[in-house]
């Protein structure tokens, strides 16, 4: 989740040239109305002006909305998709942790989530963001219930951690969306 | 370097994908259509099919995390480039 920042490129795959310095990007998305902008570091061509955002910028770019999605409780179906893919989970696997339906998940993504569900799996978003899977796993042994342990059980410390997020460094400004201009889609 | 070649290479960068970077078009497509950074690695991975595209470019196709389908168009020499998808 924290793998360390590569070295700039040696050169532009564009244009070839080894004028290459760290810059930024203003990356953005727009999620049921609130634009989320953030400037997220970019390696950028001297030469031609082409910019490269490390893949790991991009999802943390995507883990800082849907944790503001969480916080902001945009109880919207957008925002319960946004949130359901940045945990990489299918929809079906969504509904198996829920006990619902997938139809019903996609009821909620359509349309307006059920304010308990969209509250978990923020809740779950959060903590995915710590480093934690605990809400997951209970969910999960819920829904595979197994015979009770008859061993004591060892109970050990919880250590701080240390480690911040890069998701909760960002700092990502949100503000209602402008109105969607037409224009021609491009690929 | 044939489709095929070209293809495993591609699956390579994507199962260890920490050499991969996004031109900001295809960032700002990937906003614009709700595809997040593990859609373009699933695609890449389970891509069924891999066509030469302009520029040494390649047309890489295959299902996002839900299923539908992805294009993503590639560069690749030291490292692999996602100029876009949709």
């Amino acid at each position: 989740m924290t793998a360390s920042r590569p070295e700039p490129r040696a050169h532009c795959p564009l244009c070839k040239s080894r004028k290459i310095k760290r810059g930024t990007f203003t990356d953005s998305q727009t999620i049921a109305g609130v634009r989320f902008t953030a400037e997220v570091p970019a390696d950028v061509c001297g030469a031609c002006g082409e910019s490269f955002v490390w893949i790991n910028d991009v999802g943390d770019f995507e883990t800082a909305v849907a944790r503001q999605l969480a916080l902001r409780s945009v109880c919207v179906g957008e925002a319960f998709k946004y949130m359901r893919k940045t945990l990489s989970l299918r929809a079906v696997d969504l509904a198996e942790l829920f006990g619902v339906t997938p139809e019903t998940i996609s009821h909620w993504e359509n349309g307006k989530p059920d304010a308990l569900a969209f509250t978990l799996l923020g809740s779950m978003v959060l903590e995915y963001i710590e480093g934690q899977e605990s809400i997951r796993e209970r969910l999960r042994a819920l829904r595979n219930p197994v015979a009770p342990r008859t061993k004591p059980v060892r109970l050990t410390p919880i250590s701080a951690r240390s480690e911040v997020h890069p998701a909760k460094q960002l700092d990502v400004t949100a503000q209602p969306a402008k109105p969607k201009k037409r224009s021609r889609s491009a690929a | 370097m044939t489709p095929d070649q070209a293809l495993l290479v591609i699956q390579d960068w994507a199962r260890f994908p920490h050499a991969i970077h996004f031109t900001p078009h295809a960032v700002q497509r990937m906003r614009q259509r709700y595809v997040k950074k593990s859609d373009v690695l699933h695609a890449l991975r389970n891509a069924d099919s891999c066509e030469p595209a302009v520029q040494g470019r390649w047309k890489v196709t295959g299902p996002d995390e839900d299923a539908d389908d992805l294009t993503v168009i590639v560069f690749f020499d030291f490292d692999l480039l996602v100029i876009t998808v949709y």
